[in-house]
């Protein structure tokens, strides 16, 4: 039988684990580390590198070097947060022929699935190098709060790596799925996963061997790359002021300032002061300039307490969401190296009344529970049970704008829901049928999945027809929406191919194209 | 039962009349009386909700009310003639899951196969039975019989496996079993079920246990129940209803005050004239409270007042209009926000058939005549089209049903007169 890889699609790190004689293992790259760096370069002799041979190298070559992507997967560009992006990121982001984000490097155009295909494929790389046998099957993990269309990019990204994506699931889904092994009682756990460039949490019940998502929220543009940037703005603040020299458009300076403060964030974890130092920073005509800047704890947790708020502000809801009162929570998990933050502990205990979980590393506990779950999907032994959700509620765009919903967020896949709607003129013969996805009240606050039109509708005086819409997710989360005139029978459905950024034919291109490409090994 | 597609409506169901019903006793709307005097025990569901004055909307809920009041009884199709024929509800060798369909050939165990076909069968048994819990089952008790039957028929169990057939039954089971749960984990929602199924006799022991033999240990044990008559159908029925209006009651209120809100905001914005507002505003209001017929009928006003402006805006551009195809384009228009009338259906039809656009020219024409079949000038009319496109069998049949209403109507007079011209000229269609 063939094995499964699970593999964490991270913001900031990736990690693949693996099912080794019944037990979980977290593999390790060639460099001996545990998790690598969701980065990918081109370095001016134009070899392609990835992981930690392109982070080491991000310094000098911060133009062509690109991280954080997962930011962009999915999004158009014109979306706020793409806005965001463009302001923060070294490297050039570009439209798409779809209104899509892609990435240049070194003068070359990729599109987000392609530098996460590349990602995976290194990590698929990885997993076949501990195993010595090839490896086609993965289950790949994703932010609670993707969107269709953001997890058919990442399937996408999957299939130009070479690998079959037999499963996409929910990180904290992933996590208690790491932490079921053995558990028989019913227990309520909550998942905090505060990572690199995402946050979400969860709530989710074990009983008898079936996993049950209760609620979930977050944000997806929320995380330790925040805390890192605040840091960033602080010590450039102070430099100026000090200095009188502005760092923020120097691009090298800035890269090394976000190695460093990321640096000081993780030891102020333990540490109550550190020291950001960075030699030979800028020049001007009085010679050389250095920096070096003290940092507390304290000043820390000044610059982020209120993105840590935030991320309470979302437990709250998820825990009510839920229906649940957060002392009926049994467990509580963290994943995330942010959330080795001191501070981050501290108010997660303050709200649950109880420390969190500990026994899983919280980098790694994603992709052993995504192996988990490979595992379960295709061995004989199927003592466990994934009841997944669906992360965004689906409707119908309304005559008047709005969003009708049929399938609420949080139900249970598969399932069926139908609603019937009439028309608004009279012997009006044909409706459109515009399917979204997301939370707003307004039809376009919404985010587009795919429309249809129903015809030949026979004559009738308006709100006479009755007009059934019946949504259908089946196990693998594929969406297909039909509508039915009930007088005439007639029907019209489509399968909601998420139009993610690029067509098949692009895909199998990006297939053939990738695995021409030798990456070189890590050292 | 759940046809490969589940959910709801699109089975055939047939209302008929309880046999000791006494309609005297029934406090009716004219509409709903007239619904009642339709139900036959042939006629489906689906068929009234199109016949008679009442939306197929209002017709469902007085269906629902009727129903639930023991006024009518509702069988699937096929269970109509059973019921007729007072027979046993029970016919375990229909039910009985045919050895054909289970395959050896298949990843799933025949046992298992069996078992999946035994309790599809049953899929449309009420929720608690379903589920295999008393009625008085508690949420901790609801929840774990919905985690022991997902361990069996999620999909997912056999994933990868070869599952034929099977692949879709598993869904359908599922998917019913996760409706099953989700309405009983929700206090509000299994009050209303839990009425339901009060209000109404329950089915025999007997019934079920002979669906699925042998199968009552694994899904529970048997709701303890009173002997009585059962309904097959119906009880599915009316919960399949209530869940497709189903809105939580605190955001039914909610949505109630806001939609009172948008509806004096709509009277107010009407009473100055600003008409697409106003419209706009009610269509809100409707669509928070779909159930207020004050609002519907507002709405109906308003819309009919901007209907009518702009049909007058459409009329007048059509009647500037120098190309005759644009003018059919705005008058076609204009039809759609007031469809009956006359006069722009009669330069419809015209120019759609000196378009040489003769099927459409009819169906407009068919229009006129539905609106008033007692002009004799709207048969002329037709008899032009049919002249037009060079059919004078038809041209003269219509003349002829024309002129049965009014001889001397004048337009008959004239189309008589082109008809013998192009008679007596071949080819001559005008």
């Amino acid at each position: 039988m063939s094995r499964v890889i699970g593999i964490d699609l991270g913001t900031t790190n990736s990690c693949v684990a693996v099912i080794d004689g019944g037990k979980p293992v977290v593999i390790p790259n060639t460099g001996g580390y545990k998790t690598s760096p969701s980065m990918f370069a081109i370095a001016p002799d134009g070899k392609r590198l990835v992981g930690h041979l392109a982070k080491r190298q991000a310094i000098t070559n911060a133009r062509n070097t690109v991280y954080a992507s997962k930011r962009l997967i999915g999004r158009r560009f014109d979306s706020p947060e793409l806005k965001r992006a463009l302001e923060l990121f070294p490297y050039e982001i570009v439209e798409g022929p779809n209104s899509d984000a892609r990435i240049v490097v070194s003068g070359k155009t990729f599109s987000c699935s392609e530098i996460s295909g590349i990602i995976l494929r290194e990590m698929k790389r990885v997993a076949e190098e501990y195993l010595g046998e090839p490896v086609s099957d993965a289950v790949i993990t994703v932010p609670a709060y993707f969107n269709d269309t953001q997890r058919q990019c990442t399937k996408d990204a999957g299939k130009i790596a070479g690998l079959e994506v037999l499963r996409i699931i929910n990180e904290p889904t992933a996590a208690a799925l790491a932490y079921g092994l053995g558990h028989n009682r019913e227990e309520k756990i909550a998942v905090y996963d505060l990572g690199g460039g995402t946050f979400d949490i969860s709530i989710l019940e074990l009983a008898e061997g079936v996993v049950e998502v209760l609620a979930t929220a977050g944000n997806t543009f929320l995380g330790g790359e925040d805390f890192d940037r605040r840091i960033v703005e602080h010590v450039l603040e102070l430099f100026k002021k000090t200095e009188g020299i502005d760092l923020s458009d120097d691009l090298m300076a800035r890269q090394r300032l976000k190695d460093a403060a990321e640096k000081a964030k993780c030891d102020l974890s333990t540490l109550q002061t550190t020291e950001i130092n960075l030699p030979f920073i800028a020049n001007d005509h009085s010679g050389a300039r250095h920096l070096n800047v003290e940092i507390t704890r304290e000043t820390l947790e000044g610059l982020v307490s209120d993105i840590v708020e935030r991320t309470m502000k979302s437990v709250e809801q998820c825990v009510s969401d839920a229906g649940l009162d957060p002392r009926a929570i049994d467990h509580v998990v963290l994943v995330g190296g942010q959330t080795r933050m001191p501070l981050v502990q501290q108010l997660v205990t303050k709200f649950f009344g109880k420390p969190p979980h500990r026994g899983v590393n919280p980098d790694e506990v994603v992709a052993v529970g995504a192996a988990i779950q490979g595992r379960v999907l295709v061995s004989d032994e199927r003592d466990l049970l994934l009841l997944d959700v669906t992360p965004l509620s689906l409707g119908i765009a309304t005559f008047d704008g709005h969003f009708a919903t049929l399938i609420h967020r949080n139900t249970t896949v598969p399932v069926r829901k139908s609603h019937v709607f009439t028309t608004t003129r009279d012997n009006q013969s044909a409706v459109k049928i515009r399917v979204l996805q997301g939370e707003a009240e307004r039809a376009d606050e919404n985010h587009m999945l795919g429309e249809f039109v129903l015809s030949d509708i026979p004559p009738a005086p308006k709100g006479q027809p009755a007009i059934e819409v019946s949504f259908d997710i089946d196990a693998n989360g594929i969406v297909n929406v039909s509508a039915r005139d009930q007088s005439s029978g007639r029907e019209q459905s489509i399968t909601v191919r998420t139009t993610g950024t690029l067509s098949e034919e692009e895909i199998q291109q990006l297939v053939r194209e990738n695995a021409e490409y030798e990456l070189p090994d890590e050292a | 039962m759940g046809s490969s597609k589940g959910g709801s409506g699109e089975q055939e169901r047939i209302p008929r009349l309880a046999p000791d019903l006494d309609p005297e006793d029934l406090e009716l709307t004219p509409g709903e009386g007239f619904l009642l005097s339709r139900i036959d025990g042939a006629t489906s569901w689906k068929t009234l909700c199109h016949i008679g004055g009442l939306s197929p909307l209002e017709v469902d809920r007085a269906l629902e009310r009727f129903e639930a009041k023991g006024v009518i009884v509702v069988d699937a199709k096929g269970q109509a003639r059973a019921a007729k024929a007072a027979t046993a509800p029970a016919e375990p060798k229909k039910l009985a899951p045919s050895k054909a369909q289970v395959d050896a050939g298949l990843g799933i165990p025949v046992d298992l196969q069996q078992r999946i076909l035994e309790f599809e069968q049953g899929l449309d048994r009420p929720y608690h039975e379903l589920l295999g819990v008393e009625r008085s089952a508690d949420v901790k008790d609801i929840k774990r019989a919905y985690f022991k039957l997902s361990r069996e028929y999620h999909p997912d169990r056999y994933f990868r496996r070869n599952t034929g057939h099977f692949g879709a039954r598993l869904e359908r089971i599922f998917r019913r079993v996760a409706e099953a749960y989700e309405l009983l984990s929700d206090p509000t929602t299994r009050a209303e079920i839990e009425r339901s199924l009060a209000s109404m006799p329950a089915p025999p022991g007997g019934e079920y246990r002979s669906v699925a033999p042998g199968t009552t240990e694994r899904v529970g044990p048997e709701p303890a129940r009173p002997r009585g008559q059962r309904v097959p159908g119906r009880m599915e029925n009316l919960e399949r209803l209530r869940n497709r209006f189903k809105i939580p009651p605190k955001m039914l209120a909610e949505r109630r005050v806001r939609a009172r809100q948008l509806y004096q905001a709509a009277r107010v914005s009407a009473h100055e004239g600003r008409y697409l507002e106003a419209a706009a505003s009610m269509r809100l209001a409707i669509a928070f409270d779909p159930w207020e017929k004050e609002f519907k009928s507002g709405f109906a006003d308003i819309q009919a007042q901007v209907h009518g402006a702009r049909a007058e805006a459409l009329l007048k551009e059509a009647g500037d209009a120098t190309a005759q195809g644009e003018a059919l384009r705005l008058l076609e228009e204009a039809l759609n926000y007031r469809p009956c009338h006359v006069e722009t259906l009669k330069r419809v039809v015209t120019l759609c058939a000196d378009a040489r656009e003769f099927e459409k020219a009819r169906e407009y024409a068919e229009q006129l005549i539905e609106i008033e079949p007692e002009v004799a000038a709207h048969h002329a009319l037709v008899a032009r089209v049919w002249r037009q496109q060079g059919l004078r069998a038809q041209a003269s049949a219509a003349l002829e049903r024309g002129a049965r209403i009014d001889a001397r109507d004048p337009e008959i007079k004239a189309e008589r007169l082109r008809q013998h011209r192009s008679r007596t000229r071949p080819g001559g269609a005008a």
